[in-house]
């Protein structure tokens, strides 16, 4: 009877080690990465509503400032539902850095400001810039169709210190 | 073994015991948490109890298992084995905490029922990487919920050892799902090196332990006795047992116990009755062979515990002939009578 029983254990610790071992190299190698954040889950994929979509990016649009600048719209996004705050495209500004300006904010304009101490009359604030990470701006009805300039001010220094023209809105682009 | 019934025979090693295994298990989930507060603050505190007790849970596990096959290889492990049953039922209880914590904080909010979520809430994404890793924690621990609910005495008596021995043999398939619990969740999730370094360095020892023990076991047990045309065994000189000690024998494919003290020689099942412990490991001790294990006692000569124990073993006709030992092949009933060879100064003698 023990003999018996000792012949099972056998087997079985030896077949639930090789199992366990196999399966342990299978989990570990083969992970994949995890969903990336535009990941739209299934029960809103279903309905035909996809992620914010990143028109498109670029990281030269301010000179010295460590900034990358990306276009975002809900292209493809159906009924009320919209996954950004607002109603139309959105500029996103991912700041690498502190920008080392006191109260800074972030105008759209048409034109670039002649007196860099005063905004052109022509802008239109976007919103609070500070720290670091990622910030998303409703772009204005005029600034739809891209083109213009974004304009950093700083409150505290009462003064422009950056500026970036901005890419004409991508072909087919929710605006 | 015990007279009148008692839920625990406690007694002070088993009191020891479970003291030191409940200051270890406490110093290992404050150092735990501690180290997690400073590490990474920004845990909820549910998180860090989830992963404390989870990651207690899961090595002493890895220590459960690995405690037979070390005694099988030296007997100074076996203080361990003595009380090892709580350690599992400990185990069980911190499995069960996570396991609590993991449903409370991850499934029990949503509008799915909790334990359908757990099941359910990842899906499979393909192969086995892509597995999902709830499914196995529920079933390492509905496996262990099962062993740690039988533990007790009472069903190791009414189920037998063998059956009861099959049953917990499936501590092997819990282990196996626990590791890939861990393995396709948190090992997937953080990624590093040391998390699975240290998964697959508790799969390395448990397997190698438990192979080196298998060996050993196996060498032991190739040497089976050939028995003459009377089913008589020659079974090794006496001088090869010291007194009051045990040696092991493989006759007719079952291990036999054969014991000698005070210039007698006797030969029993060297399967103990409590938990078919290795009684030929054991000694004698105020006239009984003690099991190594836990302590049980029967009489060399019948191979029953002393009154008002009821436990036997099956008994074995010995022989002693110039000095040298015969087992008779076939065993006697469990608490047969058999008088033990008496080793004579010189010549041989005949039981």
């Amino acid at each position: 009877m023990i003999a018996r029983l000792r012949k099972t254990h056998a087997v079985v610790t030896s077949l639930v080690a090789s199992l366990v071992t196999v399966a342990f190299f299978s989990a570990v190698t083969g992970a994949t990465d995890k969903p990336a954040p535009e990941a739209m889950p299934a029960v809103l994929a279903d309905r035909g509503i996809v992620a914010p979509t990143v028109e498109w990016e670029r990281d030269d649009l301010w000179g010295a400032f460590p900034i990358v600048t990306r276009w975002r719209s809900d292209r493809g996004t159906q009924g009320e539902l919209r996954l950004l705050d607002t109603r139309g495209p959105a500029i996103e500004l991912d700041l690498a850095a502190p920008l080392g300006r006191p109260e800074v904010l972030l105008y759209w304009s048409p034109t670039l400001p002649t007196d860099p101490e005063a905004l052109p009359g022509t802008s239109h604030l976007l919103g609070a810039v500070g720290g670091v990470g990622t910030r998303r701006f409703a772009l204005p009805a005029p600034a739809e169709a891209g083109g213009g300039h974004l304009l950093l001010y700083s409150l505290g220094q009462a003064g422009v210190f950056a500026t970036a023209a901005l890419p004409a809105a991508p072909d087919g682009a929710d605006r | 073994m015990s007279v009148g019934y008692r839920a625990v025979g406690w007694n002070r090693n088993k009191t020891l015991y479970d003291r030191w295994l409940l200051i270890g298990v406490g110093l290992y989930l404050a150092v735990f948490i501690g180290v997690m507060v400073v590490v990474n603050p920004d845990a909820t505190a549910e998180t860090m109890i989830l992963r404390a007790v989870g990651s207690a849970a899961l090595i002493l596990l890895h220590v459960i298992l690995c405690i037979g096959p070390l005694c099988r290889m030296n007997p100074r492990f076996l203080p361990l084995l003595y009380n090892r049953r709580h350690m599992g039922v400990t185990m069980f209880a911190l499995g069960l905490v996570h396991g609590g914590f993991a449903i409370f904080q991850y499934h029990a909010l949503g509008d799915t029922n909790p334990f359908v979520s757990v099941l359910s809430g990842v899906p499979w994404s393909g192969g086995i990487a892509g597995l999902p890793f709830q499914p196995f924690g529920v079933l390492g621990l509905v496996i262990l919920f099962l062993m740690a609910a039988t533990s007790h005495d009472f069903w190791l008596a009414n189920l037998t050892a063998p059956v009861w021995k099959a049953l917990h043999m499936s501590v092997y398939v819990a282990w196996g799902a626990l590791v890939l619990h861990v393995a396709l969740g948190v090992v997937q999730d953080d990624r590093s090196y040391a998390m699975s370094g240290a998964l697959f360095a508790g799969i390395l020892i448990v397997g190698f332990l438990h192979a080196r023990a298998a060996h050993a076991e196996y060498k032991r047990d190739e040497s089976d006795r050939i028995p003459d045309s009377d089913g008589w065994v020659y079974a090794g000189p006496v001088d090869d047992i010291a007194d009051s000690r045990g040696i092991t024998r493989v006759i007719a494919g079952e291990r036999v116990a054969i014991f000698h003290w005070d210039g007698k020689v006797a030969a029993l099942s060297n399967v103990c009755q409590h938990q078919n412990g290795p009684l030929g490991e054991g000694r004698v001790i105020d006239g009984c062979v003690t099991c190594p294990w836990h302590g049980y006692q029967y009489r060399p000569e019948d191979g029953r515990s002393p009154p008002p124990f009821e436990e036997k073993v099956p008994t074995f006709e010995v022989r002693v002939d110039d000095g040298r030992i015969y087992v008779q092949q076939r065993p006697l009933p469990a608490g047969t009578r058999c008088e033990p060879a008496v080793v004579a100064d010189a010549g041989g003698d005949r039981a």
